[in-house]
């Protein structure tokens, strides 16, 4: 397997970000949810524990996979229209850019509520604030807003995939895959 | 009736002078007690905002406490520790410190250490509280008392149930105090 992304085929480092980070992120979202109806008790605060190291870990990859994109090249789209194009791009950058968003409206909204971050209980992040209420409700605000925008364009994107795969039968869900 | 009002008025200032029962109170502008426990192995730090001492020297040291001014930076954190798994400052809203002895450390003069009761949450736990006092040299009715101790939240019943183990919020709660101090010379200044 190749590592760097050719024109047909993406290279091994990137469809090892991109499927951790899908696994990440299906454990993030009901985590979050879960975690976030509970009682206050020692099991909503670990699993928020839990939830904030793995967002963090997110954000990281996220940040890796960027680079990564900048450093190389990435496959070329599909013979399509140049709407469906651009509606591939934005699509794509709009899970960059929730990707990024998620985590650090996250980190915000724990340093604006005077909360340490304990990442993995083995390194402490840096609080992004002191105690801030107002920061901590818009924090808050883009977390909700980012994680319902996020169901739906991973929803757009999953069904893409399928799309290309059984409807198309194009090799855009093959070349992702091992 | 003139000799017995002559008397009075020449008694009067006999009873305002400083004596042996001298008496300093807390002034509220720039005191501080502070705690500190661990959040998931991280410090965090909350204050009481209310409180206030007196102090007279070696003979007694007072601290009254308004527990529902704690203050954690966070209204959540806050509301949270109101409730009765943590501080139920609706039953015990005040916590004191009476001392029993009051003894100067070895080391040094400046050096005080304050053994007795603390009474918190509904619980008297003896207690030592070592404190420095440095008067201030160049008004001598001021002083700043300081120090720092730790106590265990479990022997006071603050944070009971699920969070007995400690595991998310640490044990050990680490009490630190600036207090500045105020020399009262006399029932009229007040």
């Amino acid at each position: 397997m190749n590592m760097r992304n050719t024109e047909q085929q993406w290279g091994w480092p990137s469809k090892f970000l991109h499927w951790l980070t899908a696994a990440l992120i299906l454990v993030q979202i009901p985590l979050g949810f879960y975690a976030d109806d509970l009682a206050n008790s020692p099991l909503k605060l670990e699993l928020f524990g839990w939830h904030k190291s793995l967002g963090i870990l997110v954000l990281m990859l996220a940040i890796m996979r960027l680079l990564w994109r900048m450093a190389g090249s990435i496959p070329t789209l599909p013979d399509a229209s140049f709407i469906q194009r651009r509606l591939a791009n934005l699509g794509h950058s709009l899970l960059y850019g929730l990707m990024l968003a998620l985590p650090l409206s996250g980190w915000l909204m724990s340093s604006a509520a005077n909360r340490p971050i304990n990442w993995f209980w083995i390194v402490e992040l840096p609080a992004l604030t002191g105690p801030n209420k107002a920061l901590k409700e818009i924090a808050e605000e883009v977390h909700e807003i980012s994680v319902i925008l996020l169901l739906v364009v991973l929803a757009v994107h999953i069904g893409a995939a399928l799309w290309h795969q059984f409807k198309r039968r194009d090799s855009i869900l093959r070349r992702m895959w091992f | 009736m003139k000799i017995f009002l002559k008397s009075i008025l020449l008694t009067l200032p006999l009873l305002c002078l400083p004596s042996t029962a001298e008496q300093w109170r807390s002034v509220a502008t720039d005191s501080q007690l502070n705690y500190e426990v661990t959040f998931q192995g991280l410090p965090i730090a909350g204050q009481f905002k209310r409180f206030s001492v007196i102090y007279s020297p070696a003979a007694k040291l007072l601290v009254n406490v308004d527990v529902g001014s704690a203050d954690m930076s966070d209204d959540e954190l806050n509301s949270e520790i109101a409730n009765p798994d943590w501080f139920d400052t609706g039953r015990f809203s005040e916590a004191t410190f009476s001392s029993e002895s009051l003894n100067a450390q070895s080391n040094a003069s400046q050096d005080f250490i304050a053994a007795g009761n603390l009474n918190l949450k509904g619980v008297s736990e003896p207690v030592k509280v070592p404190f420095l006092w440095r008067q201030d040299a160049e008004n001598p009715g001021r002083a700043i008392m300081s120090g720092q101790l730790t106590l265990q939240r479990s022997d006071f019943s603050i944070g009971i149930g699920d969070w007995c183990s400690g595991e998310q919020i640490g044990i050990d709660v680490s009490v630190s105090f600036i207090v500045h101090m105020q020399r009262q010379t006399d029932e009229l200044s007040h």
